[in-house]
């Protein structure tokens, strides 16, 4: 059975000094799947693809990427697998152009070394080419306008083209599995309906892709995950179709709070 | 034709500027000239139709500007051929644009604030030196040795090294620095403070770099020899800066630089990139240190201490970071300015610090930043 599973966590826990940030977790998710992952702040969702990309160890539990333990690996060994991500908050590189950036998101696929850069500089300068010529239809995939706006720093982008770049970013290498922290974080509506159409057509366009995504507007959850997994103080607490676990209790409590007896009063 | 004029006018009225630069010594017409050099780069800054015309102009003409720009480089000591010491100056120069591009791959693309420049220099100068008077190596075979010792040091000092991070990192360098130069003043094999003396000259067939070079009844000092040999290798060295700034690996250091756990998360191993960045200054450092050695043909600790790694640092901050043409300027900027100012003398460090702080509130990016990659 763990052969249609891409990623599975099992008991998946980390403790930050005291705190079980991330509490026992199993996960199932098939390849081709786009998961919603949510939970009030502070559940344990940034977290967890934290301890999935490597940047932190777990205590205790397994995550297996294609049937194998990939614990104690490096971040960029996991990248190399498959597995790229986007961050909440943004961590593009900055002070360089949006299309280095895309072509940064490429490294694992090129193969130069060294000695071609010195040598051989012929094969370094069209495995340059072609990936800006591909890092611009990632662009342009997007909107046309940012393709165009490619060679502006990236602090000097706005706030949605930077989001969008970081997951062109993410799309460069392409990965078995798109981790999104937050894609539509401080987005308008009409921003986030376009990039909820963007997210569907990076599915249409590659069947196999799976897609975790966290995320706050449960609109988007709601039209977007094939699946939902719902985190509360680093707990699993709910799986299944968003239209299942929007009527749990379990899930309503951790959201809203508890009802209690004199909460009418 | 109005064009190629105007832009030649311009490179010759630059030229003459730096030209008068380097051989008047009185302070007065130094602070003039130094004046007028800011006020043309000040004109064409500001003047935005200038600016935009002249821009417009050189990428047009890009292959005249930068060919007339090399054969003044190549006439320099024709032109100095009565100022001896002017050459020896713009030799030094050389010499520092080679360990600033290096350094560059460092503070510029990778942001590690590495202050081993002295000990790497040192490496490379006394590996060349100690085998040439021992082994009685050739210089053309030590110039690599020299670069591959220091890199080899590099190497094992960077792998450890990567570990730490930010200050921790460059206070490593710092001792690092100051080790070396103690060693080299205590060790007995190194010739303690006396140094090591008599580093032969080296040869081009019959042609030795101590004797001066006879063109058309003219006869150029001998300094000229090492100012062409070091006008050849830092054009190596930008050669290779440029390559690798296009490149994966030069696209890899600029991801550390901005953030190394994204850069991380694109499948870069961040610990190998910076040695390799490390291994690559310091190859380069070891190259200029041979180069130096056989030019002074004496050395002793006393070139290699924490002064130099401070002096290099202040190119690169005030040259540009990421930069290549900005670290040239700054090379030339930093090594003629203290010249020209022997009143400053014992305040050298105190200026250079005072310098480093200006830029940094000022022009954090150095005269000239860095500039997108362009593919096509």
């Amino acid at each position: 059975m763990e052969n249609d599973h891409v990623l599975i966590t099992e008991d998946l826990t980390i403790n930050f000094g005291g705190l079980r940030a991330v509490d026992g977790v199993d996960i199932y998710i098939k390849k081709g799947e786009i998961v919603g992952l949510i939970g009030p702040n502070g559940s344990g969702k940034s977290t967890f693809f934290n301890l999935i990309t490597g940047i932190y160890k777990p205590n205790k539990g397994r995550i297996l990427f294609e049937g194998e333990n990939i614990i104690g690996e490096k971040p960029y060994q996991i990248t190399r697998r498959g597995i790229a991500r986007t961050f909440q908050n943004g961590r593009l590189f900055a002070d360089i152009s949006a299309l280095d950036n895309v072509i940064i998101g490429m490294y694992t696929k090129q193969k130069t070394n060294l000695l071609d850069t010195v040598l051989r500089y012929r094969r370094v300068k069209t495995e340059l080419q072609e990936g800006a010529k591909s890092a611009m239809e990632l662009l342009a995939f997007f909107s046309n306008e940012l393709k165009d706006n490619c060679l502006k720093l990236v602090v000097d982008l706005p706030h949605t083209d930077r989001k969008r770049v970081e997951i062109c970013r993410a799309l460069a290498s392409n990965p078995k599995i798109l981790l999104l922290d937050e894609p539509t974080g401080g987005m308008s509506p009409e921003e986030t309906e376009r990039l909820m159409q963007d997210i569907r057509k990076i599915k249409e366009q590659n069947e196999d892709i799976t897609i975790i995504i966290i995320e706050h507007d449960m609109s988007v959850i709601e039209r977007v995950a094939d699946s939902v997994y719902v985190l509360n103080y680093g707990k699993k607490i709910a799986e299944g179709p968003f239209s299942v676990i929007s009527k749990e209790t379990k899930v309503i409590e951790a959201y809203l709070g508890e009802e209690t007896e004199d909460a009418e009063t | 034709m109005f064009e190629i004029g105007l832009l030649i006018f311009i490179e010759t009225l630059f030229f003459v500027l730096v030209y008068l630069f380097i051989i008047l010594e009185k302070t007065y017409s130094i602070l003039g000239i130094l004046g007028g050099i800011i006020l043309l780069s000040i004109l064409i800054n500001k003047v935005n139709r200038l600016h935009s015309f002249l821009s417009e102009c050189f990428s047009k003409y890009k292959t005249i500007a930068i060919l007339y720009g090399i054969i003044f480089i190549l006439a320099l000591p024709i032109l100095l051929w009565e100022y001896p010491y002017q050459i020896f100056i713009l030799f030094n120069a050389g010499l520092f644009a080679i360990l600033a591009l290096g350094l560059n791959w460092q503070i510029g693309s990778t942001n590690i604030v590495n202050f081993a420049t002295g000990a790497s220099f040192a490496t490379g100068a006394y590996t060349s030196a100690l085998l040439s008077i021992h082994l009685g190596l050739s210089f053309w075979i030590l110039l690599p040795i020299g670069g591959m010792a220091a890199a080899g040091i590099g190497f094992i000092l960077g792998l450890p090294c990567m570990k730490a991070k930010t200050y921790y990192l460059s206070l490593v360098t710092i001792a690092f620095t100051l080790i070396v130069y103690l060693l080299l003043n205590n060790l007995r094999w190194t010739g303690g403070p006396d140094g090591i003396a008599d580093i032969p000259f080296p040869k081009i067939v019959n042609h030795s770099f101590g004797s001066p070079i006879r063109l058309f009844g003219l006869e150029i000092p001998f300094q000229a020899n090492f100012y062409y040999l070091a006008i050849f290798l830092v054009a190596l060295t930008f050669f290779v800066d440029k390559r690798l700034r296009y490149s994966r690996i030069g696209l890899a250091w600029n991801a550390i630089r901005n953030d190394e756990v994204a850069a991380e998360c694109q499948g870069i191993n961040v610990t190998y990139s910076k040695v390799m960045s490390f291994s690559l200054n310091f190859f380069f450092d070891g190259v200029a240190g041979t180069l130096f050695a056989f030019c002074m043909s004496h050395i002793s600790p006393e070139s290699f201490t924490f002064n130099v790694s401070v002096t290099v640092i202040t190119i690169v901050i005030v040259g540009g970071m990421d930069n290549a043409v900005g670290i040239l300027f700054g090379a030339l900027l930093m090594t003629l300015i203290p010249e020209k100012f022997q009143v400053f003398q014992n305040y050298r460090m105190l200026i250079f610090g005072f310098i480093i702080l200006i830029m940094l509130r000022l022009r954090p990016k150095g005269l000239f930043p860095q500039t997108v990659r362009k593919y096509d």
